[in-house]
């Protein structure tokens, strides 16, 4: 399916920022002086495996270039980057990327396909997370329990 | 526990819904996420900021943003499960609030009572009581020709700079002296005129029975389209306290006018003069909740003044026809007796009162008879004059006695006139001894000497018709002549 190994390849919000931005270059670069203007832009300034999971899907531009509908495809590209559902997530420490892919992997299985993280870090939560997705929000902090024990400790002093 | 005494994590752990701003037009925000919000809830915003929700859609809330400070896109946004509310006491009296009920300058003197929200919807029949007690607004012409009932919405309207806040500043000085309560909204006013509105009242020593409800210009569109439903909700606190209020509403035309500019943001159809089609019930849901009520068996108003700007004295515009339709009358200011020197320039035959009459005793509903005959038929012979047609006797006496009655209307700024000092002193011009002149000079002398006033109060009290009230005064007029004088 078109876009899939793209979207696949998506785990975080900062991926897609970055996505974004190689997106912008390359509709920029369709409307440049100079026939390998995008041919350029994909080999040099688009990373190499994104490079590559683009030109199979746009093999037709090697052959007969058309700005247009190679205009429509980044657009659907963008489209379908709007419609990732997003998890915030606040840590207590950064997560390394096999972290994030080990959680990402869990999500796409338990919550559905589609889904990405933001991670936001807060040294002040201690452990666990605080948790917003559609909508809905979860404080499942060590943080939020030790208070809890605290309040529970202090009540059942007095 | 008051929402502003919960942090945003607090708010969010209560309601485990959290929401991020997707897209901001000025007041009015969008927001994703909020599952649960319903229309009217307060938001509260990660930065601080207050919001009201206005609009449930599939995949956004609307949001009113009730802050001149900036929103950013991502922001969080909590919902505080209640609808928007505010705390009200008796610490309000003698402060000036926003329009979430906290004091602008200074601190309060005590906690709040209790909270309220503030819209909710108007008493039923079954509460209400016919108006049947008068409201004294000190001014001569008001008084005795378009009287005002407790419990009564009386329009205020006329061109800019034509004396309407004058006006409504005696007559809150008049029933601040008489006891009651009174409640100004200045709704998008100029700072500095709230600054001089507040500076009156303190002069005048009667800011501890008042509240100022005070939203600049300079704020967001949202605090001030909130600003009389703060006004009223803290006239009804008092009103549950068997106090009586007088509320004035400066003014709705400003209030439409930032009311159409929030529609037009969050998209609704406009409708004539591109106002949003529920003009009329925004407004009328909120007047409605003025009136006569028994509270604990006892009778209490809520008298309320809103106050309409006109142009170029235009009073078919589509909110003065509105609010004229939706209140028991209307005080009209006419620029062209401005400029002719009257003041109060208002213009008694367009003028209208309901329900006034009825709260009037037989003498003053007389009164008000005799001296609408007397200016009607000033106004005509006036007429005749541009033709240069000579007048006969009958007609001079017409023209000298209204330039009396003219001349004994135009009142000092600021001046209170005792309701029954303003009837006797009409009956003594009537009676023709006196030219109308010098009225302080008796507000003095009833105020300060006890025996001219007992006198006056007796002698108003037997009369029951002007007839009588003027020959009871003519064997008086020596000595009231010497007050004048």
């Amino acid at each position: 399916m078109l876009y899939s190994e793209i979207l696949s390849s998506i785990k975080t919000v900062f991926d897609i920022q970055i996505l974004t931005k190689e997106i912008d270059l390359l509709e920029q670069s369709l409307y440049k002086v100079g026939e390998d203007a995008w041919q350029n832009a994909l080999k040099n300034k688009i990373r190499g495996n994104i490079a590559k999971i683009i030109s199979d899907d746009v093999e037709w531009m090697w052959t007969s270039p058309d700005a247009e509908r190679m205009q429509d495809y980044l657009r659907g590209l963008r489209e379908k980057l709007k419609q990732l559902r997003i998890i915030k997530l606040v840590v207590a420490v950064e997560l390394s990327w096999r972290g994030i892919d080990r959680l990402h992997d869990w999500l796409q299985k338990n919550v559905g396909e589609g889904c990405i993280l933001d991670l936001e870090v807060d040294s002040g939560v201690i452990g666990g997370a605080k948790i917003s997705f559609g909508g809905k929000y979860g404080d499942f902090t060590v943080a939020e329990k030790w208070s809890e024990l605290f309040r529970l400790a202090y009540e059942t002093k007095e | 526990m008051l929402f502003w005494e919960k942090s945003f994590d607090e708010h969010l752990k209560q309601t485990r819904e959290v929401g991020f701003v997707d897209k901001v037009i000025l007041s009015v925000v969008e927001v994703v996420g909020l599952p649960g919000a319903h229309i009217g809830e307060m938001i509260l915003f990660e930065t601080g900021q207050l919001g009201q929700v206005t609009g449930l859609g599939v995949t956004a809330v609307e949001v009113l943003v009730l802050s001149e400070q900036l929103v950013r896109v991502g922001t969080r946004v909590a919902r505080l499960g209640q609808k928007l509310a505010i705390g009200v006491g008796d610490v309000l009296l003698g402060k000036a609030v926003d329009v979430l009920g906290k004091p602008i300058f200074g601190q309060l003197e005590g906690d709040y009572t209790e909270t309220r929200p503030i819209d909710i919807t108007p008493s039923g029949i079954g509460v209400r009581k016919k108006i049947n007690r008068r409201l004294f607004t000190g001014v001569m012409l008001v008084d005795l020709m378009i009287p005002i009932g407790q419990g009564q919405r009386e329009l205020v309207t006329g061109d800019r700079k034509t004396g309407k806040s004058h006006f409504l500043m005696q007559t809150i000085l008049a029933n601040s002296k008489a006891g009651g309560v009174s409640i100004y909204a200045a709704i998008g006013k100029k700072r500095a005129e709230i600054m001089k509105l507040e500076g009156f009242l303190r002069a005048q020593g009667i800011m501890e029975t008042c509240i100022l409800v005070a939203v600049s210009s300079q704020d967001s569109a949202g605090e001030i389209f909130l600003t009389p439903y703060t006004a009223m909700t803290i006239a009804e606190y008092f009103r549950d306290q068997g106090r009586d209020v007088l509320l004035v509403l400066d003014d709705m035309t400003t209030h439409a006018k930032f009311y159409r500019e929030l529609s037009l943001l969050l998209r609704k159809f406009p409708g004539r003069d591109s106002y949003p089609g529920d003009i009329f019930h925004v407004h009328s849901k909120l007047i409605e909740r003025a009136g006569n009520f028994l509270v604990k068996d006892k009778e209490v108003a809520i008298t309320c003044l809103p106050v309409v700007e006109s142009i170029m004295g235009d009073i078919t515009g589509y909110v003065q026809t509105n609010m004229m339709s939706m209140t028991d009358g209307h005080i009209y200011f006419d620029n062209d007796l401005f400029f002719r020197g009257r003041r109060p320039a208002i213009d008694p035959f367009v003028s209208v009162t309901r329900v006034g009459r009825q709260t009037q005793t037989p003498l003053t509903r007389d009164a008000g008879r005799v001296l609408y005959e007397l200016l009607n038929s000033y106004e005509k012979t006036q007429s005749f004059l541009k033709f240069g047609a000579e007048l006969g006797e009958s007609s001079r006496q017409i023209l000298a006695m209204g330039d009396r009655v003219l001349a004994f209307f135009d009142q000092p700024q600021y001046t209170v006139v005792p309701g029954n000092v303003q009837i006797a002193l009409l009956a003594l011009l009537l009676s023709g001894v006196w030219d109308g002149k010098n009225t302080l000079k008796m507000v003095e002398a009833y105020i300060k000497d006890t025996g001219v006033r007992s006198q006056m109060d007796d002698m108003v009290s037997k009369a029951g018709a002007m007839g009588e009230l003027i020959e009871a005064v003519r064997k008086l007029a020596e000595n009231y002549l010497k007050i004048l004088k």
